[in-house]
């Protein structure tokens, strides 16, 4: 449909134009519309369910940071609360003990971690990942740097480095958390099985989890398309589920 | 990837997809899968990024594929989300990536045509490329869905919010500034 603004002033727009054109031939690559298309729709399916990514995930980060801070912070309250034994202070002077309390970050040494399962839908994998601290209480990121790594350690996914603000929570001593990772899109070189998930702490060491049981699923998501990048993301981290809960 | 809209009866393949068959979904997004990636990485300047950007365009668009009224329009709309996916995706990496044109990517090295072992045609990409990134996003999204997409004035100005006059206005003074940065008279 002829558009008179959308002429070419003269000869010089047209040249540039084309150049313009050319320049933008770097952007195509070969893809697989039906394997984007599937890919497309199971992004909505998850993000329909609040599973994944995007607007959905950050309220619903939100809404687990609040509620996991608020049963930490009370857990914390009350373990301070019952270590002053029966003389202990009033109820109300224990969140200020509890703040005053130092808390450092948490170190890979003192945590677990074990790939509870895998489950997948068209071209993706998302793994339930559950934290445990083995040590004393600890500060913890709500979002780690995830990546997926095979049995011999290597790196087949490296997730983005998650915004050094992220909010933090403590996490007592003995306690777990746990957290999703979806991952897709991996075209690279077969990888020693099994596949796990492993997490890059603030002070650049890692916790690598665990494989999940072997005889399920495989945490190694199939190729969508060489020419589209790879992910692996994570969930905000949530207080663990009661095993009759619902994940 | 040669599949033309106009060959799939347009009006029916998007509104197939827009209810859910991802058939249809894929033929559309075999016909303009292209032109988002070509638009992106105007925008972006980074192949990966682009393709990122497309990607997530598709995500937005088997959601709210429904809400174009007019088949005639989706290319545009298609465009013009995978414009703003780039300029946020460009954006939010910003803080923790310089930009960067890699030789081999600043000619059509997707393109086929064997421009990125031709040194003769990489130097002016490049130029083009450093003028680019001296542009605003916002000024690369107009340049990206004219020249890259092939759009009017009045289909740009419905994406970015202004007249197509306007659109054309904003048009001439960015091309006058890319041919004083590329010395193209």
């Amino acid at each position: 449909m002829p558009d008179r603004n959308a002429e070419p002033l003269d000869e010089g727009e047209i040249r540039l134009g084309r150049r313009i054109r050319d320049y933008a031939e770097g952007g195509v690559v070969p893809v697989d519309p039906v394997a984007i298309a599937r890919n497309a729709a199971a992004s909505s399916r998850r993000r329909g369910l609040g599973v994944v990514s995007g607007p959905a995930r950050s309220g619903l980060q939100l809404g687990s940071l609040a509620a996991g801070l608020l049963v930490l912070i009370a857990a914390v309250a009350v373990g301070l609360s019952a270590l002053r034994g029966p003389a202990g202070q009033a109820g109300g002077d224990v969140s200020a003990t509890a703040t005053a309390a130092p808390v450092g970050e948490c170190a890979a040494a003192q945590l677990g971690a074990t790939v509870l399962g895998w489950e997948g839908d068209a071209g993706h994998r998302t793994g339930t990942v559950e934290l445990t601290n083995d040590g004393s209480a600890c500060l913890l990121p709500q979002q780690l740097q995830p990546e997926l790594v095979d049995a011999s350690g290597a790196v087949l996914i490296q997730g983005a480095s998650p915004d050094p603000q992220s909010p933090t929570f403590s996490l007592a001593a003995g306690s777990a958390v746990q957290t999703l990772v979806d991952a897709d899109n991996y075209c690279g070189p077969s990888p020693a099985s099994p596949v796990t998930v492993g997490f890059v702490l603030p002070d650049g060491s890692t916790v690598t989890a665990a494989a999940a049981p072997a005889g399920g699923l495989s945490g190694l998501p199939p190729c969508l398309g060489r020419g589209s990048a790879a992910h692996v993301e994570m969930q905000a981290w949530q207080p663990s589920s009661p095993p009759t809960s619902q994940p | 990837m040669e599949a033309t809209i106009d060959d799939l009866t347009r009006r029916t393949t998007v509104s197939r997809a827009a209810a859910g068959d991802e058939l249809a979904f894929a033929r559309i997004v075999a016909a303009y899968h292209d032109d988002l990636a070509r638009v992106a990485y105007v925008v972006c300047g980074d192949a990966d990024l682009a393709q990122e950007a497309a990607l997530a365009a598709w995500t937005i668009a088997w959601r709210k594929l429904g809400t174009v009224r007019d088949a005639e329009r989706v290319r545009a709309w298609l465009v013009s989300v995978a414009a703003n996916e780039a300029k946020r995706l460009a954006g939010s990496r910003g803080r923790r990536f310089v930009r960067e044109v890699p030789i081999d990517a600043a000619f059509g090295s997707g393109g086929g045509d064997g421009g990125a072992a031709d040194p003769a045609r990489r130097v002016p990409a490049i130029d083009l490329a450093n003028a680019l990134t001296a542009l605003s996003a916002a000024d690369r999204t107009i340049l990206a869905l004219r020249y890259a997409a092939g759009l009017t004035s009045a289909e740009i100005g419905a994406a970015v919010g202004l007249s197509a006059p306007g659109v054309r206005a904003r048009i001439a003074r960015l091309l006058d500034r890319l041919r004083t940065e590329l010395n193209d008279a």
